[in-house]
């Protein structure tokens, strides 16, 4: 029984040589010709479709799952330009990966939670580890999508997954599911077989300010805090260009809620809040959507980031994880990262260095790939959260 | 009542002074969260500050490494792909083409183009030529165009089709004397410009292309200049290749001039030796020959005499028997029975020594050939054995010398036209010259031999003289037909005979004289002649 896996990347414009050049090297890390299930994730200076159908066509159609990220992050990169693609290429007869992608978030994220919820339940078997997610940062109301899923499927598993980017854009976001591109949906990928996941998240943010109070929501929809117009509130945190552009405000501030019953979670996640984005704004109404339900009264502080508080929670996390393996090898990993802990923040050579020491915490020779998304998900306490400026490590060994 | 007032008073001025505190550590925490706030958009410019000194310094630094680059470019096709690769990877255009300009069409033409095209569109590129008047209304113009998305002008829009770009910057690049060198022009597609350099006027992208077409131009401007100082260079060489040439061909041919004129000195001073040694030897054959025929003629009559005497002397001592008779004296003392005996082998040893110095004078007469056409058909062994007969006292053993072995392999020869006194001396001179080789090692154990092998090919006759000798060192063996090149004593020869014996073959027979050598074998001259001289 065995698993091999290998990751190529590549950050060549011309979307076809970028995909051949990452899938040719994945394999020969890998040591394989023909793979069972691919990886891949991208940034979206590449026309979408062409790339998918290039790493579709030099991985013999094998089965594909992935999405557009803000950045790719394989051993020893972390690549947040328009132009760089990662692939990971696994073949083994020890687990089984059972994919699929539905569209329709914007329209009802709960309805496509529950069919995401019919569909895995036909695999979601005792042998079970893990749910691979990615779905679209744009239209996603995260809670909503898990209250469906929760409503067909009755067998939990935990999710890791990720709210996928476009660079900053916040215009549209791409998910992958064998050679289709699709937006407004989620491509999944259920991991059964003789294996176990280890996972580890962290933040790095410190609470600013008063406390404040949200005092009209609906959805996942903020209207006013204080009863102040939320979009008032920001000006007294933002500059007027700094709204107009919302890439720097979704990276700049965050929300730091307090989500009852979760309290005590630990060092390892670094406190009892959870950290939220702003994912758009809406002038018209006068609001500002999050990925996930606000409900009326909750209370929250401003968040900024600590960069040395996020530097020393990442080597932590990466070493909970390695105690946590118990000497069990990797196979491979997922690290996903938000966008808000990248080059916003971080002058390259420190967010080189970040990335760095995980990989070498955990090992430098396990194949490695990640991205850098709009949002985090990962379980705490067997809840599955949607995080925001958060970094997930999970392993599968 | 009353004795609660003063307490009532002191709980309300405590309350009123929590209250007054309360309001002061509101006032105070308001004022620090405002503070906050404006820390946070402090932090959020110096982000921003430093996000773009970090990509102003990233660029600069890759156009150091771009002119360190360019600089190591040896030809214009390198500078070219490296402009468009820094086009597209660090000033991140979606896409880029370079035009060159033909002079003489006025049409830009594609050089190089990259980014994303689908194969249909990138064939339609490959092939694209825009007449230079279409673009610029100047033959040097000083400003780039720019297409923004934005612009109204109709006739830079006019072009974005072509060019597979919805906004464009197109820079034209100067040689220093005005001479259009290219046009770079990056710029994006509407569907991906999102994720690419935006064009607009005056930004800071512009700046970078403007930097970076002046790299390319001076780049390619060196190009130029170094291509074509080394095209004088190799002009130059050229000349001085030629002026070498001909010096050396002068050279070769007053080599040729001195070499004729020493084989004209060296043949002139043969001719006139030879002349000389013909007509000595001639004079001298004819006395010889005389004298001996007086020889022959006098013994002939010298041993009638002596048989006439021998009877008469017989006659007398049948006469006079007696002992003590002076008569039979006289024949006792002068032991008349071994003169009996003796004298007629002493004639007939005169007369075998005569016929030798007769055999003799006529090799010499042979080998001088004074009175003979100098054209005549002969039999090449004659001459052969004639030199053979000269030489005769150089091949027997002096005690100094072993005797030399003589082997002829004689084959089959017609009657050869040659001239027949000059050919015997070139078989003379080998011969010669293998004998003194042969002599230079006396303490051999080898058994010098001197072996001669002819035989008849194809109209000519090949004759091969080898000796087992010492060999003619390799050092010498280019030197051995110059005419005074000798490696004998002085005195001992003027090192002619191997050149005129060359001259003799190749000019005057149309053959050719060569030898093989090896050092401590021996050495062969072949000579090849013609059956026949041409007229």
């Amino acid at each position: 029984m065995s698993t091999q896996a290998g990751v190529g990347i590549s950050q060549h414009h011309n979307p076809k040589v970028a995909g051949q050049t990452a899938v040719a090297n994945a394999l020969e890390q890998a040591d394989i010709t023909q793979p069972d299930f691919v990886f891949l994730f991208a940034t979206v200076g590449y026309r979408q479709e062409i790339l998918v159908k290039t790493v579709r066509a030099a991985t013999g159609n094998a089965p594909l799952y992935g999405c557009s990220a803000a950045g790719i992050i394989a051993q020893g990169l972390a690549d947040e330009s328009n132009f760089a693609v990662a692939v990971m290429v696994v073949r083994s007869d020890e687990l089984r990966f059972y994919h699929g992608a539905l569209t329709g978030l914007s329209q009802s994220s709960t309805a496509v939670g529950q069919e995401l919820g019919r569909r895995i339940s036909q695999a979601n078997g005792a042998d079970a580890i893990a749910l691979f997610l990615n779905a679209d940062a744009i239209t996603v109301n995260f809670d909503d999508l898990m209250t469906g899923l929760g409503q067909t499927n009755q067998q939990p598993l935990p999710i890791i997954g990720s709210l996928c980017g476009d660079n900053f854009a916040y215009q549209k976001t791409y998910q992958y599911h064998n050679e289709q591109v699709i937006s407004d949906g989620i491509s999944w990928a259920l991991l059964s077989g003789n294996a176990d996941l280890v996972t580890g998240i962290s933040h790095g943010c410190v609470a600013v300010g008063q406390k404040r109070t949200i005092t009209r929501a609906k959805g996942n929809k903020i209207y006013e805090i204080d009863h102040q117009p939320v979009l008032d509130v920001l000006h007294d945190y933002l500059e007027d260009d700094e709204i107009e552009s919302w890439d720097r405000t979704a990276v700049n501030l965050g929300l730091g809620l307090v989500i009852p019953g979760l309290a005590g979670y630990g060092a390892d996640y670094g406190g009892d809040v959870f950290i939220r984005c702003m994912m758009s704004k809406d002038e018209a109404t006068g609001s500002v959507a999050m990925a996930t339900n606000i409900n009326e009264g909750s209370d929250f502080w401003v968040t900024r980031r600590d960069t040395e508080k996020m530097k020393q929670a990442a080597k932590q996390t990466a070493f909970n994880v390695l105690n946590r393996l118990n000497g069990k090898t990797p196979k491979f990993v997922l690290h996903i990262e938000c966008d808000g802990r990248g080059k916003m923040v971080l002058p390259e050579t420190d967010k080189q260095a970040m990335i760095a020491i995980m990989q070498e915490t955990i090992g430098r020779d396990i194949p490695w790939i990640g991205l850098y998304a709009y949002g985090e998900v990962c379980p705490i306490k067997d809840h599955n959260c949607l995080h925001g400026f958060a970094g997930v490590l999970s392993v599968v060994c | 009542m009353t004795s609660n007032m003063p307490l009532d008073k002191n709980r309300s001025t405590d309350v009123d002074s929590l209250l007054q505190e309360n309001s002061d550590l509101k006032r105070q925490n308001q004022k620090l969260a405002k503070q906050v706030t404006q820390l946070i958009k402090t932090e959020n410019r110096l982000f921003q500050f430093q996000s773009s000194l970090d990509r102003q310094l990233k660029t600069y630094q890759k156009l150091t490494d771009l002119g360190n680059a360019l600089n190591q470019a040896c030809d214009s096709d390198t500078v070219i792909d490296l402009a468009v690769e820094f086009a597209l990877y660090e000033l991140e255009f979606e896409r880029c083409i370079f035009f060159s300009l033909n002079a003489d069409t006025q049409q830009l033409y594609v050089r190089a183009f990259d980014g994303y095209y689908d194969e249909t569109f990138a064939k339609v590129i490959q092939t694209l030529t825009i007449p230079w008047a279409d673009l610029f209304n100047d033959a040097h113009p000083t400003t780039p165009l720019i297409c923004s998305a934005h612009s109204s002008d109709s006739h830079l829009k006019s072009w974005c089709s072509a060019l597979g770009m919805d906004e464009y910057a197109a820079m034209v690049l100067h040689h220093e004397t005005q001479s259009t060198l290219g046009l770079l022009v990056v710029g994006n597609t509407a569907e991906m410009w999102n994720y690419h350099t935006r064009v607009f006027a005056n930004s800071s992208a512009i700046t970078g292309l403007t930097n970076l077409s002046n790299q390319v131009s001076i780049a390619i401007s060196n190009i130029r200049s170094y291509a074509s100082q080394q095209k004088q260079t190799k002009e130059l060489e050229k000349i001085v290749q030629a002026r070498t040439q001909e010096i050396q061909q002068k050279n070769q041919f007053l080599k040729h001039t001195l070499r004729q004129l020493k084989n004209a000195q060296a043949q002139l001073i043969h001719n006139e030796k030879m002349l000389g040694l013909s007509q000595f030897v001639a004079g001298f054959a004819h006395e010889i020959n005389n004298s001996i025929n007086i020889i022959y003629a006098n013994i002939d009559v010298a041993s009638g005499y002596m048989y006439d005497l021998l009877a008469v002397i017989m006659s007398y001592q049948k006469q006079y028997p007696q002992d003590n008779h002076p008569i039979q004296r006289a024949v006792e003392d002068a032991d008349l029975d071994f003169l009996q005996t003796d004298l007629p082998k002493l004639f007939r040893s005169t007369l075998t020594g005569a016929e030798r110095i007769q055999n003799i004078m006529l090799s010499l007469k042979s080998f001088s050939r004074k009175n003979e056409a100098p054209r005549k058909r002969v039999n090449i062994h004659d001459g052969i054995d004639s030199a053979l007969m000269l030489l005769e006292h150089r091949l027997h053993s002096d005690g100094n010398y072993p005797n030399i072995e003589i082997v002829k392999h004689y084959g089959t020869l017609p009657a050869v036209e040659c001239y027949v006194a000059e050919l015997n001396q070139v078989f003379m001179h080998l011969l010669n010259n293998s004998i003194d080789a042969l002599q230079t090692q006396s303490e051999s154990a080898v058994i010098p031999r001197i072996t001669i092998a002819t035989e008849s090919q194809n109209n000519r006759v090949i004759i091969c003289i080898t000796d087992n000798g010492p060999g003619i060192p390799q050092e010498i063996q280019a030197q051995i037909f110059e005419p005074f090149f000798t490696t004998k004593d002085i005195g001992q020869g003027p090192g002619l005979g191997l050149p005129n014996s060359y001259q003799i073959i190749h000019n005057q027979h149309g053959g050719r004289l060569e030898f093989q050598s090896q050092i401590g074998l021996g050495t062969t001259f072949e000579i090849t002649i013609p059956l026949e001289l041409n007229p």
